[in-house]
């Protein structure tokens, strides 16, 4: 019992997982379909996406960047990789969709990497702009109608079911336990989080800082595609328009895990917990039947309430 | 005085030769942009958005930043509606709505004052809750019917379509506010380091709050010019491209995400980059698809040339 | 090397790319109207009541505003404006709203058009109200409108606002849904049972009527229960997670009426995932390509079709008759037909209306 006292009062993680506690538990008691595992199905193979692109710019924001373009890459990618199936003959081989899916993303990712760190452009609004040079392109590219013919393989290498979980939240977990390691094992997550917190000093050091932000960047660039290949996998299909606000959702769940905006301080687990929660809260709201135009009131409100009581703790910690 | 000319026009020499350039090119490109009709056009498309971004450069010289006011934007609008279909006094009823957007922005600055949060997190989530609100309150159709006398102020037939008029108004009190008053000295000390700024005296968490308030008070001004625009209120407006622009806007400008600096001319400047793009490439007939790419390499070279010019 | 003189590169090749872009692609677009075989001088091809459309007399440019361009729904209308100019030997100009939801950037890029001097425009609104001002603009200027499809400016806004709507043509989307709630009826049968609406952004025209018209349909089924109307957003992930979490909530949930194809498409993946294909009813509306091959393969259920380009094409002739002094005494009012299109008679649908949808030729 002292171990659950502690850990409330001391734990980052212990404002995500208190609220994911009140509304599950609110939540069990009004109804009486959210307490069950296919529910759970549900909620796991919705949430995917939002993580693996979360755990990109959760180092990301620790190393004191930010990338609002990985919901254009995630069109981006889709888009490209279907055009690859419908070309190629007999469909495509797999493979090399994968491939053509992953150095999309590298590139995307070396771009934003080379504006911001080279060129020494504010991220926020540099990724902004490339935001907009990718979904324009994506556009242009399928003529802006959602395009079918997505190989069945590489539709089975990303979406679909293990027993009863779904295969893109073991892809999922998988890529939060390699940020995780990535994060606090590696040398290169030791350097975000150094640069997050003091650039000036990590340069002095003399790290060349500038070629891990590219390599930082490349990275969340490559898991925005995977994302996106998981997207066009799950509908089978690709639409120019898909990803709209995916960076807003992954910037919100990392800030609900604790992660500071500035900067230094942050977690993947932590990240985890954020989007079980979003995920827990939206479809909560659908499960009670809360009417289409409070829904987005709501969620609102529980962001807000989440921030609130993760914040809480962190500052008795600190004090 | 000639100084300071000197000093704003080195200040700000990158982005007026992107503007003038822009300019160059569109009028060779088509001969429809270089006409009055367009110019009158630009500006009072700039508007809106130069209220809101105006908001914007005093938040972002706090190192903060306020995704909310779309949301505010059409909340007050609604709110407005609401009170003239009640045959409310209608300046009385703008009165109202401002304190309501201003009752927003306080609500914003108190959470991020008081809870010490982040304020991308907490005006991300009083987007969501504002556009809620404002979808309940209008039951998700636009309110029609405007009264005469509020048309008339706010897009009358003037020269200088009122809306530019009021915006460049805007503009200049903040412009004084920030380069003559000792508050515009805070809001820049806080951007720079919040921890210093308190220990010399500044009332950090009062002047943070109070930078959130304005932005809450521009976006329901820029609301009305909406309104008037529009003749109705939207429960949807303001969604995307007004809060980004507002964002982009004053950093093309040279404001900073970082805070400590505060340039107002810039983000009016800002403002009419983008507007002019929008505007040459309609004239020029590119396609929606083709414009998206454009704004977005321009925002780019924006702020590479802030980059360009930061070094020197 | 220089980081300054790297910065000035990039620079300048990103402005170099624009404006070559730019050009480019405004080159494109002027192409893509060039003329085949003028039509004129036969009867009007879609509404007989239009009569014979005349050879026009001169190339008018007619400006186009459509309400975006990133759904089949609004390429078909493109399609159609343009296949009409092309056959008319007319030049048309087309223009959207980057999204469906950015209704100042629709007002503000119809400004911009008008100051291009064309004889005539074609407009989607996005709400009943947002681009009110620049068509009164319009009017003063002594441009024609026609107002082509989605929102409409009714006659107390025009009035009030001094704008001449020369004709609306659309189609009444109440009775889109009204449609496939008609369809759920027949295939549920006495037993009837529970059903949703997945509706669009909440705010626009189209999908507040589309909600309405379920709703309202509904309610004259006793046999059937509104659980309620859930917000998809037009997005297909959306409309998937939603429906993932009512079958959820309601599992003996029979039927899914989406307020488009895409909906209804990413409603189709959640129903198929929960293990409950066949089991559940599940309709469309717009009869887009994709909607049409996932009823062909049995996963949807059906679409409500109401020929969008069609009513573009029509848009252009009325607009022919219009600037060569021949409209009067045609009808300025004209709600095109709408049809359930559904496994039972998509074959012979498809068959008689592949020639003009391009998207249907693209099925084959």
């Amino acid at each position: 019992m002292r171990k659950v006292q502690q850990f409330f009062q001391t734990s980052v993680y212990s404002g995500p997982v208190l609220a994911i506690i009140i509304f599950g538990v609110a939540l069990a008691l009004y109804s009486p379909h959210f307490l069950q595992v296919s529910n759970f199905v549900n909620i796991s193979n919705q949430i995917a996406i939002n993580i693996i692109i979360a755990v990109g710019m959760t180092i990301l924001i620790i190393s004191g960047g930010i990338d609002l373009s990985v919901g254009a890459n995630v069109a981006l990618t889709g888009v490209l990789v279907t055009l690859y199936f419908r070309g190629a003959p007999g469909g495509g081989s797999v493979l090399i969709g994968i491939a053509i899916g992953i150095t999309c993303g590298a590139l995307l990712g070396l771009i934003n990497g080379l504006i911001v760190s080279v060129l020494k452009a504010p991220p926020f609004i540099a990724t902004l702009g490339t935001s907009g040079v990718f979904r324009g392109i994506a556009l242009v590219l399928s003529g802006g109608r959602p395009l079918m013919g997505v190989n069945e393989g590489f539709i089975r290498v990303f979406s679909g079911f293990v027993g009863r979980v779904p295969l893109q939240f073991i892809i999922a977990l998988g890529i939060v336990l390699v940020g995780f390691i990535t994060l606090n094992h590696l040398k290169i997550g030791r350097i975000a989080q150094a640069t997050g917190g003091n650039e000036r000093c990590v340069r002095t050091s003399g790290i060349r800082v500038e070629r891990y932000k590219v390599i930082l960047y490349v990275i969340t660039g490559v898991l925005a595609a995977i994302g996106g290949m998981v997207l066009t996998s799950m509908m089978a299909v690709a639409e120019p328009i898909a990803g709209q606000f995916y960076e807003l959702d992954a910037v919100a769940v990392v800030v609900m895990g604790g992660t500071l905006m500035q900067g230094g301080k942050g977690t993947v687990i932590g990240t985890l917990l954020g989007a079980v929660l979003l995920g827990i809260v939206r479809n909560g709201l659908n499960i009670i039947g809360v009417p289409a135009n409070y829904q987005q009131l709501f969620v609102g409100l529980i962001i807000l309430i989440a921030v609130v009581a993760g914040n809480r703790n962190k500052d008795r910690a600190t004090q | 005085m000639g100084n300071m000319f000197a000093r704003s026009i080195q200040r700000y020499r990158g982005v007026i030769a992107t503007l003038v350039l822009i300019n160059i090119i569109f009028s060779f490109a088509s001969e429809y942009y270089m006409t009055m009709y367009n110019i009158m056009n630009i500006l009072d498309h700039s508007a809106i958005s130069i209220i809101l971004s105006v908001g914007m450069v005093f938040v972002l010289a706090t190192g903060g930043i306020d995704l909310s006011i779309g949301s505010t934007l059409a909340f007050t609008g609604i709110v407005a509606a609401q009170l003239f279909k009640m045959q409310v006094f209608w300046p009385a009823a703008l009165v109202l709505a401002v304190l309501v957007g201003m009752g927003i922005g306080f609500t914003n600055g108190w959470f991020i004052t008081h809870y010490r949060l982040q304020p991308f997190i907490v005006t991300l989530a009083m987007l969501s809750i504002v556009r809620g609100a404002a979808l309940i309150l209008s039951k998700g159709s636009p309110i029609v019917g405007m009264p005469e006398s509020f048309l008339q102020v706010f897009s009358g037939p003037r020269i200088l379509g009122n809306g530019i008029f009021i915006a460049l108004l805007v503009a200049a009190g903040a412009a004084f506010i920030i380069e003559k008053t000792a508050y515009g000295r805070y809001i820049r000390a806080i951007g720079g380091g919040e921890e210093a700024a308190y220990v010399c005296g500044i009332r950090t968490n009062r002047i943070t709050r109070s930078v959130y308030i304005i932005a809450g008070a521009l976006a329901t001004v820029s609301s009305f010019l909406f309104m008037a625009g529009m003749n109705a209120a939207e429960p949807i407006a303001g969604l995307t491209t007004e809060w980004m622009e507002a964002i982009a806007a004053p950093i093309i400008g040279g404001n900073s995400l970082d805070g400590g600096r505060a340039y107002i001319l810039g983000a009016v400047i800002g403002v009419l980059i983008l507007s002019c793009i929008r505007s040459g490439l309609n004239m020029m007939g590119v396609g929606q698809h083709y414009q998206q790419i454009a704004i977005g390499a321009v925002i780019i070279c924006a702020v590479l040339i802030d980059s360009l010019r930061k070094d020197k | 090397m220089n980081l300054n003189r790297v910065r000035i590169l990039v620079l300048v090749t990103c402005m170099v790319v624009i404006a070559a872009g730019s050009l480019i692609a405004a080159g494109a677009q002027e192409s893509s109207a060039a003329v085949e075989s003028p039509r004129g001088g036969q009867v009007s091809r879609y509404n007989p009541d239009y009569g014979v459309i005349p050879v026009p007399s001169k190339k008018w440019r007619i400006g186009i505003m459509e309400k975006s361009l990133i759904n089949d729904f609004w390429l078909d209308v493109k399609n159609g404006y343009e296949q009409a100019a092309a056959d008319y030997g007319i030049e048309v100009e087309i223009f959207a709203a980057p999204t469906e939801s950015d209704i100042r950037a629709q007002a503000n890029t119809l400004e911009d058009m008008l100051g291009k001097n064309y004889d005539l425009l074609c407009v989607s609104p996005i709400t009943d109200s947002n681009l009110l001002t620049p068509l009164a603009k319009a009017t003063k200027m002594g441009i024609p409108i026609i107002n082509a499809i989605d929102a409409h400016i009714d006659e107390e806004n025009q009035q009030k606002h001094g704008i001449d709507i020369l004709s609306l043509i659309t189609v009444d989307f109440k009775e889109n849904t009204r449609m496939s709630v008609r369809y759920i009826a027949e295939e549920l049968g006495s037993e009837g049972g529970e059903c949703i609406h997945i509706m669009g952004l909440p705010g626009g025209r189209c999908a507040e009527e589309r909600k309405l018209g379920y709703e309202e349909e509904i309610a004259q089924y006793p046999n059937l229960t509104n659980v309620g109307v859930y917000n998809g957003e037009w997005d297909r992930k959306k409309a998937m997670d939603v429906a993932a979490d009512i079958l959820q909530s309601h599992p003996n949930l029979k039927a899914i009426s989406a307020a488009n194809d895409n909906m209804a498409m990413g409603a189709y993946q959640a129903v198929k995932n929960a293990g409950r294909e066949g089991d559940v009813v599940i309709t469309g509306v717009d009869a887009t390509p994709d909607g049409i091959s996932s009823v062909m393969n049995g996963e949807l259920d059906a679409t409500t079709a109401f020929f969008q380009y069609q009513l573009a094409y029509m848009s252009i002739e009325a607009a022919i008759l219009y600037l060569e002094g021949q409209f009067d005494g045609k009808p300025t009012v004209v709600f095109g037909p709408q049809e359930n299109w559904s496994a039972a008679n998509l074959e012979s649908k498809v068959a008689d209306y592949k020639e003009m949808y391009a998207g249907l030729q693209a099925l084959e």
